[in-house]
């Protein structure tokens, strides 16, 4: 039951109903509980029960922690190592046997070593993450452990963010459960907009770019440079398209809900370096690894290599979260490389810009830089696109080739006509929202103007996106 | 809160608005398609103009097998190839019924394969052809008898219903008319030539009545059906096997193709893709059922059933 579909829409439609009828914060967070549990049940029905012992056992061991002093370092060693096990056992150990047997392999000795048959549970990366830095945000007395299991249950469990996030934290999320939400016009409207928005995103750009992306990197030893080229660029719009797409319809049904739910996405494709660049894509997750993993390490407060150091960890890191394949570990290690670029880039550009005061407020500079930035990000793209690390090979020995020429353009007359306009519909407005505020569109200040607009996107969504998607990017992870 | 519900109820009559007039104009556009031979018109074709004696029905395994010119020269009967790239049973079924509310054809070929019996493509089949909803009874009664709540609930919107019908209307409008027949040869040689066995074969209730109906509307209208399996280098046995004794049960003609030897030994030549024969490959195939379709043509002058 994806959030895009007629199913989900019904379901919340019920959700949305009963939850306002109630008028006390308890019962609307027991009523926020049973649902996001059914909801994750109707998913994965088998795995349900693994999924209510995990939120007790994080629930126990959070409450451990504060009442006992003297084991509490120990409780939030367990709770790590708990998180980071269920994630290793779920996403990693196949992929560690593979690799083991392979390399034992390739030294000469037999390896007859099976994978084993493991399924993950649903959106195991997300509320694993959410778990871990509760427990060390607990440990760390950011926040006070919840003694309130039904609330801590809807925090974990809250629904339209357990398939693909943003991963809330515990010390925006759970006061918000505190107070009766009443149904207030500007949330309403408000999610609404966010929810449409997201609508367009997913099927009006990533769906329709999809099928390009897909006949490109499903059989790209049969592809030219120029069409793999071109698909690593529409692959990172795809990508973004269709998670920020997501994460607007889920922060807008958290709006519907009364409940503000972190931001994902903030114009990254209007980012000027590495560093910009993971300070507005999937915000939540990279904001994680830099509270969770980079400044435990040191962060930038010490020398400059070791910072470099720590920077390569926590984007390896990054790329590993997405699952087991080389090819998000190069993913993750390509954006470390270019974060580490921007840092040493950061002194001589000052300089540069010191020097030509005019090149500081200069629009083609910063122009120059955001191209550059998205040709990089695009790089990412592919690794992370890539079926295999043979496929990134063929990439690249295209790319350095001769093989260039005109790009594959068969059978995709919806991408270059409405998908196209679709993508420049998007950047207008994220142009707008980075540089002039936001209003206009469906944020106008003139009430027609607003309702038009609105009306108008429905109309376009509906006769020129790709209805029929049944999957999201990210919903995989 | 009464504002926005104002605001609600304005922005749905805006839709509403758009919906009715977008539909009007979308059937005027629809309905007034040139012939172009793109695979869409030649689906609207198929399904509203069309008249033929020989009726080809299938998949893109048809339309790009039986030569309707051919055909024609050969029995001097009027020959159209209606087959449309990864459609199944149920399209070839509301293709038949569109066809019998125009014309009565005497002979039905239909090339079949494993997945226009399987549900790989069920819902392609009525997707690409959506817009029609509504102006072809056939595919509108199918939609009722076979098609989910949800998709039923959709089609009430004429904006859903010609979504994505903008850019195939552009395209038809800038291609030069001409009058098609169906058939889209295809020039290529294959180089891979590696016989590939498939194991999988599930089949779909729905997929498999529509085959039941469309035999039985042949029989009740006297049109004799024959059916292919054109040769394919994407070898199903179980769906063959399946055929053979569906077919066999319901007394059918079956012209098992699938694995023949004269086309096997000079792969290359014959084929453009593992599932697909080239144009060389066509012709040959199309002058073997032109045997198959005169012996019926005399047999439904002598009145044999």
């Amino acid at each position: 039951m994806l959030i895009n579909s007629i199913g989900f829409w019904i379901f919340f439609a019920v959700v949305f109903l009963v939850y306002y009828m109630i008028r006390n914060s308890r019962w609307q967070n027991a009523w926020l509980a049973i649902t996001s549990l059914a909801f994750y049940g109707y998913v994965s029905v088998k795995l349900l029960s693994f999924f209510v012992v995990i939120i007790a056992l994080f629930y126990a061991l959070a409450i451990g922690i504060e009442k006992k002093e003297h084991i509490a370092r120990w409780l939030k060693v367990a709770g790590v190592c708990a998180g980071i096990g269920i994630l290793i056992y779920f996403k990693y150990l196949n992929f560690f046997i593979t690799e083991f047997s392979a390399l034992i392999t390739s030294i000469g000795l037999s390896a007859n070593t099976g994978t084993l048959n493991i399924i993950a549970p649903l959106g195991i990366s997300y509320f694993t993450f959410k778990l871990i830095s509760y427990i060390v945000d607990v440990a760390n007395g950011k926040v006070q452990a919840e003694h309130d299991i039904v609330k801590f249950t809807a925090y974990v469990a809250f629904f339209p963010t357990l398939m693909s996030g943003p991963i809330d934290r515990a010390t925006t999320f759970l006061a918000q459960l505190n107070n009766v939400r009443k149904l207030l016009p500007n949330n309403i409207s408000d999610g609404a907009l966010r929810i449409l928005w997201g609508f367009f995103m997913k099927a009006c750009i990533a769906d329709r770019i999809a099928p390009y992306t897909d006949a490109v990197f499903n059989n790209m030893s049969h592809h030219n440079a120029s069409s793999i080229a071109l698909a690593s660029v529409l692959y990172l719009i795809q990508m973004y398209s269709d998670f920020a797409g997501y994460s607007h319809m889920a922060i807008g049904v958290g709006r519907l809900l009364g409940l503000t739910v972190t931001e994902n996405f903030k114009q990254p494709l209007f980012a000027v370096n590495g560093g910009d660049f993971w300070r507005r894509w999937h915000m939540s997750l990279s904001f994680w690894l830099r509270d969770y993993i980079y400044i435990p390490l040191g962060g930038s407060r010490c020398s400059k290599l070791r910072s470099y150091f720590n920077v390569m960890v926590t984007f390896i890191a990054c790329g590993a979260w997405h699952g087991a394949n080389w090819t998000y570990i190069i993913f993750g290690a390509h954006h470390g490389l270019w974060v580490i670029v921007s840092r040493i880039m950061k002194v001589p550009r000052e300089k540069l810009e010191k020097k030509h005061e005019s090149l500081k407020h200069s629009t083609w500079f910063k122009s120059l830089r955001i191209a550059i930035n998205f040709v990089v990000c695009c790089i990412g793209a592919m690794y992370f696109r890539a079926n295999s690390f043979n496929d990134i090979i063929v990439a690249w020995s295209k790319w350095l080739s001769s093989d260039w020429g005109m790009p594959y353009l068969q059978a995709t007359v919806p991408l270059f006509t409405f998908g196209l306009l679709s993508v420049l519909v998007m950047i207008y407005k994220e142009h707008q929202d980075e540089y002039c505020g936001k209003a206009h569109f469906m944020h106008s200040s003139s009430r027609a103007k607003k309702l038009v607009c609105i009306a108008m996107a429905i109309v376009f969504i509906i006769l020129t996106g790709a209805l029929e998607s049944n999957s999201f990017i990210y919903v995989q992870f | 809160m009464k504002k926005v519900l104002i605001n609600i109820l304005i922005i749905f009559a805006i839709v509403a608005a758009c919906d009715i007039a977008v539909g009007f104009l979308g059937n005027k556009i629809l309905m007034g398609t040139p012939e172009v031979g793109t695979l869409q018109v030649d689906a609207y074709q198929a399904m509203f103009k069309k008249k033929a004696d020989v009726l080809i029905l299938g998949s893109s395994r048809a339309r790009h097998t039986f030569q309707p010119k051919m055909i024609a020269d050969s029995t001097g009967l009027t020959a159209y190839n209606a087959g449309y790239d990864g459609h199944g049973m149920n399209y070839a079924l509301i293709v038949l019924q569109s066809f019998l509310e125009r014309c009565k054809p005497q002979v039905v070929v239909l090339e079949a394969c494993a997945a226009m019996v399987t549900d790989e493509w069920l819902n392609n089949s009525i997707d690409d052809v959506k817009h029609f909803y509504g102006l072809n009874a056939p595919l509108t009664n199918y939609v009722k008898e076979y098609g989910s709540w949800q998709l039923q609930a959709k089609l009430n919107s004429n904006l859903y219903r010609l979504n994505s019908t903008p850019t195939w209307l552009v395209k038809a409008r800038t291609i030069p008319s001409r009058e098609c027949d169906g058939y889209e040869p295809q020039y290529g040689n294959l180089a891979d030539t590696a016989i590939i066995n498939f194991t999988d074969f599930e089949t779909n209730d729905i997929q498999v009545k529509c085959f039941e109906q469309i035999i039985e509307t042949c029989k009740k209208h006297n049109i004799k059906l024959i059916v292919y399996i054109a040769p394919s280098l994407e070898v199903t046995a179980k769906f063959q096997k399946w055929m053979n004794d569906f077919c066999a049960k319901r007394d059918v003609i079956l012209k098992d193709h699938g694995c023949d030897p004269y086309f096997f030994s000079n792969r290359h030549y014959y084929f453009n893709d593992s599932d697909h024969l080239n144009d060389i490959g066509a012709r040959e195939m199309t002058n073997i059922s032109i045997g198959d379709i005169k012996v019926l043509v005399k047999q439904s002058a002598l009145g044999v059933a």
